[in-house]
């Protein structure tokens, strides 16, 4: 398919938007939608391309989206290049794990987790004391838990689990 | 606060610090960035209240509006928080330890806490668990935005995962002088690796000291963020050290020309502007470490160096200094340290 612009190139975007209430689709190249200001052209615009790419291929009226915490948008978010709080994260859920792709290369955490205590490659305790008191106190917790709704296979694994950090203490 | 710089640290020669900083914010609550006066108070009183918790760990919290300008200055000199702390339109703290300059925590910065360790010479696992010290305040805990999949939450997407960036200055000038920055520069960065220049992002080197730091903060587990950035820089140390012995074995008697004349300026100059004096000390510290001054330490410069900077020079003489006064003072400064060493 050519484009619908220059009538020379592939095009390669599907541009879809709304005027006057009725739905109009544009197919435009890749240089072209640059041009027209639909996707960026450098590094600088790496979230606008990255956070915009959905609406431009969709048509999906996600602009209007707005975090119910802190009320920021996709707009917003492009111009300070930040998010507006953690609910965002949420609310922009797809394309912020398009963005994470794209500066790290994926979207898996592997580190510690709250409560958790990090390990160092022999598996020795790196953290303070009061982040392990922190885990003991959850795990007990939820030792509790799995007792009372007699879950106690998964009660034996916690106890297990609560034994072994005591004992490394 | 006699400073972390004062104090020697493993492979000074080539490490002048180590930095890790941890990034955490609180769920629910508007990021810094976002200017919000209420949630910026809200976050600064969850930090006082955890503090408080735990009196005998000494934490002590300074609300930075109230503190005067040039100590504010100081703090950005000496790396407890950073050039974007100074003049925000938030309610602003540091959280500091007492008996442990190595530890602050920036609170409003770009998140809510920014937990950092910053320890002399190469030590950066040792910096990472005086953050955890902090980071794990059990009243903390179930207050930090975090999810499983992607990690702690923070307001740059740069951040997001660990939430860690390890870094260490190192003080390059024989790689610099044999042309091999650029390329040592281009590997890093293909390795996810920034190299920055004196003062953090967007500064150029300033007495050939570059901050090299980890750029991925998700993927991996803070061990092996932090063993990755620590055998790159032992590698780094390593070619410097070669590169340091080449030049001197290659230009002989106009290398230690060259080191001697800074030595003459730094010990007789009356005036001396603050870039001049760093490129000075910096090509001082390379004959120190080449073993040339038997009588100098390699920290006595590294403490010179944080020493002369404009509002160091302010906060030592007690009162506002004009340029010329501060060069002046700058060059006493130097010349009394290094005459008393000599004594």
């Amino acid at each position: 398919m050519l484009c619908d612009r220059c009538k020379a190139r592939n095009a390669t975007i599907r541009k879809i938007q709304v005027v006057n209430f009725h739905k109009q689709e544009m197919n435009l190249c890749n240089q072209c939608a640059v041009e027209l200001g639909y996707i960026g052209n450098n590094i600088g615009s790496l979230f606008s391309t990255l956070l915009n790419m959905d609406n431009i291929y969709n048509g999906v009226g996600a602009f209007d989206k707005k975090c119910p915490v802190c009320n920021s948008s996709i707009n917003t978010i492009n111009k300070t290049g930040k998010f507006g709080c953690s609910e965002c994260y949420d609310t922009f859920n797809k394309e912020v794990r398009a963005l994470l792709r794209k500066i790290h290369g994926n979207c898996a955490h592997k580190g510690a987790t709250p409560y958790v205590v990090a390990k160092n490659d022999a598996g020795e305790s790196i953290a303070d004391v009061s982040k392990r008191q922190m885990e003991l106190v959850k795990l007990k917790q939820l030792m509790q838990e799995a007792v009372d709704s007699e879950e106690f296979e998964k009660a034996a694994e916690l106890r297990d689990r609560i034994k072994a950090i005591e004992e490394g203490e | 606060m006699s400073g972390w710089f004062t104090k020697s640290g493993p492979m000074q020669d080539v490490v002048i610090s180590s930095r890790v900083r941890l990034a955490r914010n609180f769920k629910s609550l508007p990021f810094p960035t976002s200017e919000n006066i209420k949630s910026a108070e809200e976050s600064i009183s969850i930090v006082k209240k955890a503090v408080d918790s735990v009196k005998n760990l000494n934490f002590k919290v300074i609300d930075l509006g109230s503190l005067p300008q040039l100590d504010q200055e100081y703090l950005v000199e000496i790396h407890m928080m950073s050039t974007d702390m100074v003049g925000k339109k938030i309610p602003t703290a540091l959280v500091i330890k007492e008996g442990n300059e190595n530890l602050a925590v920036m609170v409003n910065e770009e998140d809510h806490l920014r937990i950092q360790s910053l320890m002399p010479g190469l030590q950066l696992e040792d910096a990472y668990k005086q953050c955890l010290e902090f980071e794990g305040i059990a009243e903390f805990q179930p207050k930090y935005a975090f999810s499983h999949e992607i990690g702690y939450l923070t307001s740059c997407p740069t951040n997001t995962g660990t939430g860690l960036r390890a870094s260490a200055m190192v003080h390059l000038p024989a790689l610099e002088k044999t042309d091999k920055m650029e390329s040592l520069i281009d590997q890093c960065r293909k390795m996810g690796v920034a190299v920055r220049g004196f003062h953090g992002e967007n500064t150029k080197s300033l007495g050939s000291c570059y901050q090299i730091s980890n750029q991925v903060t998700m993927g991996f587990t803070e061990h092996e963020i932090i063993s990755g950035i620590d055998n790159l820089i032992k590698n780094i140390i390593q070619l410097e050290r070669e590169a340091r012995e080449t030049l001197r074995s290659k230009f002989g008697i106009t290398f230690d020309d060259m080191i001697f004349r800074a030595y003459g300026i730094l010990t007789n100059a009356r005036m001396l502007t603050s870039e001049e004096a760093l490129r000075l000390l910096s090509e001082l510290k390379l004959g120190i470490d080449l073993g040339m001054f038997a009588e100098y330490d390699t920290t006595d410069i590294i403490a010179l160096m944080s020493n002369v900077q404009p509002a160091s020079l302010q906060k030592i003489s007690g009162k506002i200094l004009s340029p010329g006064e501060r060069d002046i003072l700058r060059a006493n400064i130097i010349r009394e340290k290094l005459k008393s060493k000599t004594e």
